[in-house]
């Protein structure tokens, strides 16, 4: 399994330096994918989803499934370029319509984690998903360990450290996803569409590839070993 | 113990199972609910002052002109050293926006709204994203003074009595390397400002957020405080405390109607800014809703995690409510929506077509 798994993420390094090779097209022309998924039916995620998709296509948008996460994420939250999850959540954890998703045990499923098919980002509309080093000392190893931890290949998981209002979560949102689709910088707009219409008590969360630190939705590095140990993590507090 | 007290006590144990159908705009019909309710004795039901509220209206300033908005990009520029050029390509041009980026760092960028003056700026993060600590970063205390310093040098300092002070934080940044090492780094101060009038705080868009880097230096601002101007409210424009109290408890049980109980913290009379040009007075709510559900993929067979998940919103007070509140949704969103099947299921679930194999 691991022998295979490794030779896809090969495989798949060699596809993207052609694709490099053939010369960068403008940002915009470029195809991507998102993916949305609402974790309730009655309190509004959907909104919050949709308004971080009105900027895009509606590739994906479904209310939230476990399976989405977990055994067949390939076909669901892999198959995106970036995927956004609204509804509640904990550390390391998101409820979903039918059932909480452990998102330190998501690498363990039938297709890994997140990155080996095709997520580069995904994003946590919920609280307290992202922890960082001011509520763990240990922000890392749920990330990565093996087996079991989503960063498979993945860029960067944005979220919050804190409360996330269900006030405030579909302006952050829909402020998000016009900056990503202006092509800024991926967690950096994350935090600013935060600044701009969050609560003073909410607090933005993102944990990276470190040389993924830079990535832009149409603009983003070579994808990330799958068993890699390097992480960042900027926090607002 | 006076009735006063008997009457508080009796509010504070009260707690209550509600059974109700119920009926939100652009909401779902919900099913009968029975969700437990327990009011804390932080959250005192709100009487109104009706002889002396306010609505705030914006004063009707001229919107920006390009010219008036490329000057002030240009003195904001030359005031942060920030060499930024008019994005003309940007894949999502907003009306009356102009934004501006410098090319060279994706993760800066302004963004003027003509109209609302409203203003976003981030000079750029990439000189922050070396492993060291950003040098000579201001105490709490002088951030919050050089924030003011650096607004009034803008010319953008907020009307003084309106402003209050809501957060001194910052943003840093950690490692964890493949050799096991770990650091953190210090590397921005945020001061953020928040609104007040007539005494009441404003929850909404209003705000004033600094970024400040070495030596207190600006480096990022977003701007969102509109002038306004106080309109006093008759009061027969306002709901009764009864009809209140009725809203909110309809708005926790359509909220957490799959929740197994609700915990409600605060009640407060609030304004709420959220466009249309006029901040109003609500009330706001601050509730902890409690779940248990099963961790499908949990080490632990059959793990059940109970979420302890905070809640937030506002309910109006004025019967013709002027502003958008986060309960109005839009049908679109829910319209739109799909629900989903796992692929393999779906494809058994193909319809078969008699007479092919």
């Amino acid at each position: 399994m691991t022998q295979l798994k490794g030779f896809l993420c090969w495989t798949t390094r060699v596809l993207v330096c052609v694709l490099f090779m053939a010369g960068p097209p403008t940002a915009w022309s470029q195809e991507r994918k998102e993916g949305g998924y609402a974790g309730t039916k009655d309190q509004g995620h959907d909104e919050v989803v949709y308004n971080f998709l009105k900027h895009f296509a509606y590739d994906q948008y479904y209310w939230a499934r476990t399976f989405q996460f977990g055994d067949l994420n390939n076909q669901r939250v892999d198959a995106m370029d970036i995927a956004i999850f609204a509804g509640h959540g904990n550390q390391w954890l998101i409820a979903t319509t039918d059932g909480n998703v452990d998102l330190t045990n998501v690498g363990s499923s039938l297709n890994w984690g997140w990155g080996d098919n095709n997520a580069e980002f995904i994003a946590f509309e919920s609280c307290d998903v992202v922890p960082s080093p001011i509520e763990v000392a240990d922000w890392w190893t749920n990330w990565v360990k093996e087996p079991g931890g989503a960063f498979d290949g993945l860029h960067q998981a944005l979220g919050f450290r804190t409360v996330s209002y269900q006030s405030t979560d579909q302006d952050v949102a829909d402020n998000f996803g016009g900056r990503i689709r202006n092509n800024h910088g991926m967690w950096e707009s994350w935090f600013d569409a935060i600044n701009d219409e969050g609560e003073s008590d909410e607090m933005g969360s993102a944990v990276m590839y470190p040389p993924a630190d830079g990535d832009t939705y149409y603009n983003f590095v070579t994808d990330p070993p799958y068993n890699h140990q390097n992480l960042r993590v900027w926090y607002q507090h | 113990m006076s009735a006063k007290t008997i009457a508080c006590t009796l509010f504070i144990v009260a707690s209550f199972v509600v059974s109700s159908t119920l009926s939100l705009a652009g909401a779902a019909q919900p099913a009968k609910s029975r969700v437990l309710i327990h009011y804390l004795p932080s959250a005192q039901p709100v009487h109104l002052d009706r002889e002396r509220l306010q609505v705030f209206v914006a004063k009707p300033d001229p919107a920006l002109s390009e010219e008036d908005a490329t000057r002030l990009a240009e003195g904001l520029f030359s005031y942060t050293q920030a060499t930024f050029s008019r994005d003309y390509d940007a894949a999502e041009k907003r009306q009356a926006h102009l934004l501006f980026r410098d090319p060279k760092d994706p993760s800066a960028n302004l963004d003027v709204d003509l109209q609302t003056r409203e203003l976003r700026f981030n000079k750029g993060l990439a000189p922050y994203k070396k492993e060291e600590d950003t040098g000579q970063l201001p105490t709490d205390e002088d951030a919050a003074r050089l924030a003011l310093a650096h607004l009034d040098k803008l010319s953008m300092l907020p009307p003084r009595d309106e402003l209050v002070l809501a957060h001194v934080g910052g943003m840093n940044m950690g490692v964890h390397r493949s050799d096991g090492s770990t650091s953190l780094y210090r590397k921005l101060i945020v001061v953020r400002y928040d609104r007040t009038l007539a005494g009441l705080p404003v929850f909404g868009q209003s705000r004033v957020v600094l970024r400040l880097a070495e030596n207190g230096s600006l480096v990022g601002l977003t701007r969102r405080w509109m002038p306004v101007a106080g309109e006093s409210v008759r009061p027969e424009e306002l709901l009764s405390d009864k009809a209140i109290a009725q809203a909110i408890r309809d708005q926790l049980l359509a909220d957490g109607r799959s929740a197994r109980s609700i915990v409600v913290k605060r009640m407060d009379l609030v304004l709420y800014d959220h466009g249309g040009g006029v901040i109003e007075p609500a009330i706001r709510i601050l509730a902890s809703m409690h779940y248990e559900d099963k961790v499908v993929n949990s080490r632990i067979v059959g793990e059940v995690r109970r979420l302890d998940v905070p809640y937030d919103t506002f309910v109006p007070v004025l019967k013709h409510h002027r502003t958008r509140y986060p309960f109005e949704r839009d049908a679109e969103a829910t319209r739109r929506i799909k629900s989903d099947q796992p692929p393999r299921m779906q494809e058994q679930e193909e319809p078969r077509i008699e007479g092919r194999s």
